[in-house]
């Protein structure tokens, strides 16, 4: 009886699994979905903003060759590695900020720099992430063997367990929202807080604003411009979590697998 | 009495501009348009218009920057065709007219050079109708002051210049106020130099051009939110020539969102039906949309009058228009969005 009862909790078991894959296949293209209709909003805000500016006013030549990254996408794990790194003194594996902040870190100088999303489409290269086994997930961001890549956990464990994604910190700067519905203007003045505080809050604004790609096209950006903008963050971050749900999917694929193996052989 | 005088030296030219205008694409032609399913179908159907085989040379795959040059090249060809044999007073107001143009490749060879372009690469996208020989040795300036002495006192644009030398570091905003201030002086000496005209060219320029500065002091205001223009500078950027002039400009330099615009605009008639709904998808208009077509409006009305060098500018601005027009559809065709490929700008029923 107990080996029906063994047979009945791993069936149970694989069933749970499949359940599992199921609902994450389910977000996976719910969230695809997501992408394609920002990506498409974001390209069609592109071609409005050409319309208005001009063609020329949109185009590589107002972005410099070499870029700086403004957001990257990093794991939990090499947070704390990253803290454990700082507070030994040693150097940190180069898949975080070069200058040793933890996890990411805004305007932080990059190796070569990440292509864009319109150049990488024009030419054609597909930044997807290819998960293998115990290997990293990439982020679409970044190119093969650079920083920023998302490490994955052993998967031996059989029960079910989400790895966690650090939620990817950005710039927070207000005009990258909204279309045609003004962004609020910077506070010139913060009550309550002495004047050194305040002149190095604004001058963080001010550099934040500086690094913002959304100046390399328009000193005053328009709203369509402001859109698309929005519209591609919002691409990235469905990219990144695509990425998050395939590696699950790959992994609960393979417990699926491991236990169905281990019913064989019992 | 200009209306006796007139086609002694301008009749020819204002016969020529009105046979251009009348090759403008109808609604027609923009349906047939939005129809094709590829660029390839687009450049077949605008060689059966005006257009004929312009871009029968291009070789495939098509590019939207490649019909976008195309339409340059042959709004520019049928201005010079009309500069070249123009006298004064006409040949100035066409040399106002490229002045813009001027401006704007300017600050284009400007942008690029900050971001480490080489020259050679940024001539060629200049427009064709702002180039001027000056313009390749912009590379040496660092400065607007630098700029001004090495560069520009020789051009058309020095008097323009002079409010802007101020400005030291050429920073994406500083350049973008320099932009906004060439143009604001701009604006205003061509206001000036079309009263001078006087008659009908006054009375047909003179509106256009108020709607041109009031159009550029509302998108210098709402695009100004959320960036480092002071209310002060960003004042200092209004022509100074438009119905705004001078309490609604007053208006316009305080607010603080779009909201407060949106109020300022209700105070006048003209503008407050642009500014009832926003754009949250892109397939609806937004207000720059909303302004292309009120200036498509005025610029048809241009040609109701005769004897008036309203019908050169208007004739500028509608093939403009066209160009527009027809990259917004291709582009909707190379994205294969075609949901959205009817939100342009007809002129012609």
């Amino acid at each position: 009886m107990s080996a029906n009862d063994d047979d009945d909790r791993v069936e149970q078991q694989l069933d749970e699994l499949l359940d599992l894959y199921m609902d994450l296949y389910t977000q996976y293209t719910a969230t695809m979905n997501d992408l394609q209709l920002s990506m498409k909003d974001g390209f069609l805000w592109v071609s409005k903003t050409r319309k208005s500016l001009g063609y020329d006013r949109i185009s590589p030549l107002q972005y410099p060759r070499i870029k700086t990254a403004t957001a990257h996408v990093t794991d939990e794990e090499d947070m704390i590695q990253a803290f454990d790194e700082l507070s030994l003194g040693t150097s940190s594996s180069g898949s975080t900020a070069s200058d040793g902040a933890v996890g990411a870190s805004r305007n932080t100088a990059a190796d070569d720099a990440p292509a864009s999303t319109l150049r990488q489409r024009r030419k054609g290269g597909s930044k997807n992430p290819a998960p293998s086994d115990g290997g990293s997930v990439k982020s679409s961001k970044s190119q093969p063997g650079k920083k920023a890549e998302v490490k994955q956990r052993g998967d031996s464990e059989v029960e079910r367990k989400k790895r966690e994604k650090v939620v990817k910190e950005r710039d927070s700067d207000e005009e990258g929202e909204d279309g045609d519905k003004g962004a609020k203007q910077p506070a010139s003045s913060q009550r309550g807080v002495n004047s050194d505080h305040h002149d190095a809050i604004k001058a963080e604004i001010a550099q934040r604003r500086k690094a913002d790609p959304l100046r390399w096209f328009a000193g005053l950006p328009p709203p369509a411009l402001r859109s698309s903008q929005r519209h591609f963050k919002q691409s990235v971050d469905a990219v990144v979590e695509l990425a998050r749900i395939k590696t699950e999917m790959d992994a609960v694929a393979r417990a699926y697998r491991q236990l169905q193996l281990s019913q064989i052989r019992a | 009495m200009a209306e006796m005088t007139f086609n002694m030296d301008d009749g020819y030219f204002e016969g020529l501009v009105r046979g251009f205008k009348g090759g403008l694409l109808t609604r027609g032609d923009y349906a047939n348009l939005s129809q094709c399913e590829t660029l390839e179908d687009l450049k077949l159907h605008l060689a059966t218009t005006q257009y004929g085989n312009f871009l029968s040379n291009e070789p495939s795959p098509l590019a939207v920057s490649t019909i976008d040059a195309k339409l340059k090249e042959r709004m520019v060809s049928e201005f010079q065709h009309l500069r070249k044999q123009a006298v004064q007073p006409l040949a100035k107001f066409l040399d106002y007219i490229s002045y813009g143009y001027m401006i704007d490749n300017i600050i284009l060879l400007i942008t690029g050079i900050l971001h480490e372009r080489d020259v050679a690469e940024l001539i060629p996208k200049c427009h064709p109708l702002g180039v001027f020989p000056e313009l390749k040795t912009l590379s040496i300036a660092n400065t607007t002051e630098e700029l001004y002495n090495s560069v520009l006192v020789d051009t058309p644009l020095a008097p323009y210049f002079l409010e802007c030398v101020t400005r030291q570091d050429l920073d994406e905003l500083n350049i973008e106020i320099i932009r906004n201030t060439l143009y604001r002086a701009y604006i205003e000496d061509f206001y000036k130099f079309c009263k001078s005209i006087g008659g009908a060219t006054e009375d047909v320029m003179c509106e256009i051009l108020a709607f041109e500065a009031d159009r550029r002091a509302f998108n210098i205001t709402i695009n100004s939110f959320g960036t480092e223009l002071t209310k002060e500078d960003r004042m200092k950027l209004y022509p100074r020539v438009g119905r705004l002039y001078p309490a609604g400009l007053k208006m316009l330099a305080d607010c603080s969102d779009y909201e407060e615009v949106v109020r300022v605009a209700e105070y006048y008639a003209e503008y407050r039906p642009m500014f009832d709904t926003g754009a949250a998808t892109p397939g609806e208009k937004t207000l720059e949309d909303k302004f292309f077509e009120y200036e498509a409006k005025l610029n048809i009305k241009a040609f109701m009058q005769q004897f008036q060098y309203g019908v050169f500018y208007a004739f500028v601005k509608l093939k403009e228009q066209e160009g527009r027009n027809i990259v917004w559809i291709s582009e909707c065709i190379a994205q294969k969005n075609k949901s959205k490929i009817d939100n342009y700008v007809n002129l012609i029923d």
